[in-house]
């Protein structure tokens, strides 16, 4: 039988009390930008919140998160869309990247856009793509400062569009 | 969110188990199809594609508990996470921000 509706609690339902008691998103309040043109002229970026950074940069702040539960790192790191499978780290500490660490498509589809590229589905994916690490109880800095500094990146390289890979 | 696509799998593979392209990119098309058709704000689209493990059997969770496991554990019964922010920077943080 298909699914016809997705239950977002199906693999974890016992965070559904705690998910609803939050405060929801107002639909009026929802931001709006029309694609105004055809994919295939599009620059587009991928952004994914596994706490991916390459080997070779600053990890994202985990001695903080152990000392403080309740704190998650807001920033952001930059990577390549050269860099392949194993230049990178995986570190999200709330949900078992080991599946990212031997497949990357399992939900940072790098390989799969570079494959758009290459038949023309898309005009072109920008030379940097992005990670944050998805565990920010308190969003704020996430929205006014980390958000921003992406976006200024993601303009300065022509980016037309950004797909979002939440873990 | 302007757009969403939604799936039903579980947390670190939403687009598929490891190995299954095929099945990745069906997903990433989904993706894409939607940026291209969606003509309005809040266009969300549910896809059929059903997980091939039951839930309780699905892993998903690291081998090792995040810190704010014990954090809740350490608690009696439920607590709202909001109550633990210790960010000065959230009492600045209005709707009228958002």
């Amino acid at each position: 039988m298909p699914i016809e509706k997705v239950d977002g609690f199906y693999f974890h339902p016992t965070s559904r009390d705690r998910v609803l008691a939050q405060r929801h998103a107002d639909p009026a309040k929802t931001p709006w930008t029309p694609l105004e043109k055809p994919l295939a002229q599009c620059k587009v970026t991928l952004v994914s919140t596994a706490g991916i950074f390459m080997k070779d940069d600053v990890s994202f702040d985990y001695e903080r998160e152990h000392r403080e539960g309740t704190w998650g790192d807001p920033t952001h790191r930059e990577i390549p869309k050269t860099a392949g499978q194993h230049d990178v780290e995986y570190s999200h500490l709330h949900v078992d990247t080991s599946f990212l660490a031997e497949d990357r498509n399992v939900s940072w589809p790098v390989d799969i856009f570079l494959e758009f590229e290459r038949e023309g589905k898309i005009g072109a994916l920008a030379d940097t793509l992005y990670s944050i690490m998805g565990y920010i109880p308190n969003f704020n800095p996430l929205v006014k400062r980390t958000a921003p500094l992406m976006i200024e990146k993601m303009k300065a390289e022509g980016v037309d569009a950004a797909f979002l890979y939440p873990v | 969110m302007p757009r969403a696509v939604f799936v039903q799998y579980p947390f670190g593979r939403q687009l598929g188990i490891v190995g299954d392209y095929v099945g990745q990119r069906r997903i990433c098309e989904d993706m894409t199809a939607l940026l291209e058709e969606a003509k309005a704000p809040n266009a969300y689209r549910h896809l059929p594609y059903e997980w091939p493990e039951p839930p309780e059997t699905t892993k998903w969770r690291p081998d090792v508990p995040p810190p704010i496991f014990t954090v809740r554990q350490a608690k009696e019964g439920g607590h709202n996470l909001l109550d633990d922010f210790k960010d000065e920077e959230r009492a600045a943080y209005t709707d009228a921000e958002r």
